[in-house]
């Protein structure tokens, strides 16, 4: 396989990209639900969380230099154990790309394009994902959250304080003494959910140049996530107050939409939207790439875009599988992905391996 | 020899043909009394030179002594003889006739069996003007011609670095012209060179008779819209290209000359930027990618809030647009491309015309877009304005090829917003920019400027910094010698200001 090359700003870009869009977008709402107006609360709480996540996971890449996790599962627990252990991460890694890509043309569908059958939605996003993921590979997908990363933020940042007109801030409180540290725990779950995905990096560190500033950038790239989190519930919180934002479905999109400023600055739900479709093009080739890479890895094929021949059939399915938006958007987060994913892959596998490879390197240099 | 003088001109003739202006003169060598001939084709060749310098010191030749050692009167004949201060001896007769086919004499001598190749060509050709492709206000007059040599002398009068290197190929199996790969070997990076020296050893093809063929043979994506190979009439443009660590190609007969690798802001430079002071040079640049950006999306925009967002416009907006559109029997995409189709017939024409009709051209289509098709309720007077504000934009896009990317993209990005709206114009540019991200011009990454973060890189991209500061040659071009200007301690005191010392 040929050599390419990450940058630690890449890494950076990559992690703040494709964790602004759908993390601002869909966890809101069920963070409110449960954690009231102390969701902001939740916000730094699954931040600081995701933070650990993020270290656990490149530090422990930082031991195998060079080698991704299906690789290095191998070297920590043997060859039958250590291809075992992939099994979750793949089951993940595949189904989270179906309902990403149904969310997706659900959420577009709802807001541009009232008329246009799904298929056709699902299908240019797919076509676009191999041509990036084929001709591009990670390099590729790194460079373009490099360009389009800042350019997100910024949209972000120019856009939230617009409504300053009607916020109050009062709709904040009391803190605290309302819902309790269970609640507030509670509603941290889905927002860490989605930081925990960085997770995926121990696929990435070993495409890095310099691995050792690996995990300062992915530190880095979540706060900078996280903070952009906090400050949009924040302002959700004082736009429209605890109890309807938490029955909206999407209200960081309802709140730029309910943004008129200055008489001429109306109707910017557009920017969302692009917004949204630009971070959730560079999280599906992340999930796509390294699908195919693992994959290739774990079955020994030497090369792997053969695979997006493959994969790339199965999303589609699944996607028009999903019958509704109940079960992709909520069944599949509440059922699944809280449930198993996070406390599994995002926290078990990771701390199990690292736990393990350093005793292993310890007795190994004790002897 | 090892025929006689006249089996070896005839075995000469037979293979460059009988032909009316081939000229062969057999002659006798002054006193000495030895036979001799020479051949030149008349059309391309000095005559006046020939006569003068050739033909009158060799039939007025002196006898000498050592006049029977054939090598000892080869070397009198070459060295005190003829008065031209180009020749060669060769033995082989491919090169002769090579030789002669591009303009010089061959002289042959009984008895030696070596031609001896005067250098007497005199190829015709227009006299430098001004280039007509890229004008400037202020800069550099000259442009290129057909002739290399020139070509290479205009190049040649700007660089006196002892390090300025120029490799010569020949292209083309039968027209076999001059190519000239230069670059400056103490910047260029080395990695680079090579490739662009193995892209062009492999060329073979009948006659590569414009440089874009060469371009063509050369591109790292056939398939892209984007061009990876820029073309220039310019002897300023070419330095400054080299002084970035870029290579240039010339090529025998085409006042264009190409220079790679390519980045993208290349293409939104203008020659001008870097004469005009700092300001007003970014001003002007960001003017342009601005203008590029409207002219790649205005219409379809236009479109895709038309017929599928309109509750996405302010509702004053929407109403003026409404009422403008009254009457006009097309949807927005046929209304759209039937104007942007004019637009580019009228292009078409006023190249391919003469001069005077052109402008006539010019005149009519005018009126034909501006006010005809909009009293005959065909468009509505606000595409128009949408149409005409796209194409003038789009000519001010300063590389010719990057305007023809820019076209042909537009109409691919209206039909995306034709059928899918916003969503189609979302897709496609991430489409273009994920091409964009992965091309690669000569291994140099073609948006390169904008996504590895090197500040130094970015002075020269969207904006352009001042000279001063503009210390060190572009990092993405991996240069040799980094850097390309050097503040005197004096210099700074006397600007009184420490910014500008950096």
């Amino acid at each position: 396989m040929k050599k390419v090359n990450l940058t630690g700003i890449q890494i950076f870009w990559i992690i703040v990209s494709f964790q602004c869009g759908n993390t601002l977008l869909l966890t809101l709402s069920p963070n409110i639900n449960e954690a009231q107006q102390d969701a902001w609360i939740a916000s730094i709480i699954a931040g600081a969380l995701g933070l650990f996540i993020a270290y656990v996971s490149t530090k422990l890449s930082l031991l195998f230099p060079g080698r991704t996790i299906v690789q290095y599962s191998q070297d920590i627990l043997g060859k039958w154990l250590g291809k075992l252990i992939m099994i979750p991460y793949f089951i993940q890694w595949y189904s989270v790309l179906g309902v990403i890509l149904k969310e997706f043309s659900d959420f577009t569908i709802l807001t541009l394009l009232p008329r246009t059958p799904i298929w056709i939605l699902t299908i240019t996003m797919v076509l676009l994902l191999m041509y990036m993921t084929y001709m591009g590979g990670i390099e590729g997908i790194g460079r373009c959250s490099e360009l389009l990363g800042p350019f997100i933020v910024l949209m972000i940042i120019l856009i939230l304080p617009l409504n300053i007109q009607v916020m109050d801030w009062t709709r904040i409180l009391p803190i605290y003494t309302d819902t309790g540290i269970a609640h507030i725990f509670k509603g941290a779950l889905t927002p860490l959910s989605f930081f925990g995905e960085v997770c995926m990096l121990t696929m990435f560190i070993s495409f890095m140049k310099k691995p050792t500033e690996g995990p300062l950038r992915a530190i880095l790239g979540l706060s900078v996530a996280c903070f952009l989190l906090t400050v949009s519930s924040l302002f959700v919180i004082m736009v429209f107050g605890p109890g309807l934002s938490a029955k909206m479905a999407h209200p960081f999109f309802d709140m730029v939409r309910f943004i008129s400023f200055g008489g001429f600055i109306e109707n910017i739900d557009v920017v969302i939207v692009l917004i949204w479709v630009i971070s959730v093009f560079i999280k599906m080739s992340l999930y796509f790439f390294i699908s195919c890479y693992g994959t290739a890895q774990w079955l020994h094929i030497k090369n792997w875009r053969m695979l997006i021949w493959f994969i790339a059939p199965i999303i589609l399915i699944q996607a028009w599988l999903y019958p509704d938006i109940t079960l992709s958007d909520i069944g599949y987060v509440t059922k699944y992905w809280i449930p198993i994913v996070l406390p599994v892959n995002m926290f078990g596998i990771p701390l199990l391996l690292w736990f393990v490879a350093s005793i292993r390197k310890k007795y190994a240099n004790a002897h | 020899m090892r025929e006689s003088l006249s089996n070896e001109i005839e075995s000469i003739m037979t293979v460059i043909g009988h032909n009316y202006d081939v000229v062969v003169r057999e002659i006798i060598l002054g006193r000495t009394g030895r036979k001799a001939a020479i051949i030149y084709i008349a059309t391309i060749g000095d005559t006046n030179s020939i006569n003068l310098n050739v033909l009158q010191p060799l039939m007025q030749m002196e006898a000498t002594s050592e006049d029977s050692l054939s090598d000892r009167f080869k070397e009198r004949v070459m060295q005190s003889t003829i008065t031209l201060s180009e020749m060669m001896e060769t033995d082989s007769r491919t090169v002769c006739i090579r030789n002669l086919l591009s303009g010089n004499t061959a002289l042959m001598l009984e008895d030696i069996s070596t031609y001896i190749i005067l250098s007497t060509s005199n190829l015709e050709g227009r006299s430098i003007a001004e280039p007509t492709s890229e004008s400037v206000v202020r800069g550099s007059r000259e442009g290129f011609v057909e002739k290399i040599s020139t070509n290479i002398s205009l190049i040649r009068q700007r660089i006196k670095d002892p390090s300025f290197t120029m490799l010569q190929y020949h292209v083309g199996k039968r027209s076999e012209r001059e190519l000239v790969a230069a670059f400056i070997k103490d910047i260029a990076n080395d990695q680079m060179v090579e490739e662009v020296c193995r892209r062009i050893e492999l060329i073979d093809i009948d006659d590569a008779a414009e440089s874009g063929f060469i371009e063509q043979f050369i591109e790292d994506n056939t398939f892209s819209p984007f061009p990876q190979v820029m073309n220039t009439e310019r002897p300023d443009r070419v330095v400054s290209a080299l002084m970035e660590g870029k290579v240039a190609i010339l090529l025998d007969g085409t006042p264009f000359v190409l220079l790679v690798p390519v980045t993208f802001p290349m293409m939104l430079y203008s020659p001008e930027d870097s004469n005009e002071r700092w300001l007003f040079s970014s001003l002007v640049r960001i003017m342009r990618y601005t203008l590029a950006v409207i002219s790649l999306y205005l219409p379809s925009l236009y479109i895709a809030f038309i017929s599928f967002h309109q509750g996405l416009i302010p509702t004053k907006l929407a109403i003026s647009i409404t009422s403008s559109r009254e009457g006009v029997p097309f949807p927005t995409f046929v209304e759209a491309m039937m104007m942007e189709l004019t637009i580019e017939i009228l292009r078409e024409a006023a190249i391919r015309l003469p001069k005077p009709i052109g402008q006539a051209i010019g005149m009519v289509g005018g009126l034909v877009i501006g006010q005809s098709a909009v009293q005959a309720g065909i468009v509505s007077p606000i595409m128009v304005i949408i149409v005409a504000v796209t194409a003038i934009s789009s000519y001010t896009v300063p590389l010719y090829s990057a305007g023809i990317a820019i076209r042909m993209l537009r109409f691919f990005m209206m039909l995306a917003s034709a059928m899918l709206g916003l969503y189609g114009i979302i897709m496609v540019s991430l489409l273009i920019l994920s091409h964009l991200m992965k091309l690669k011009s000569f291994g140099t990454n073609y948006a390169g400027v904008y996504v590895h973060y090197r500040p130094t890189d970015w002075r020269d991209s969207i904006v352009k910094f001042p000279l001063k500061w503009l210390k060190n040659r572009q990092r993405l071009l991996e240069p040799k010698d980094n850097e390309r200007l050097h503040i005197h301690e004096t210099q700074v005191e006397g600007t009184g200001n420490e910014g500008s010392a950096e």
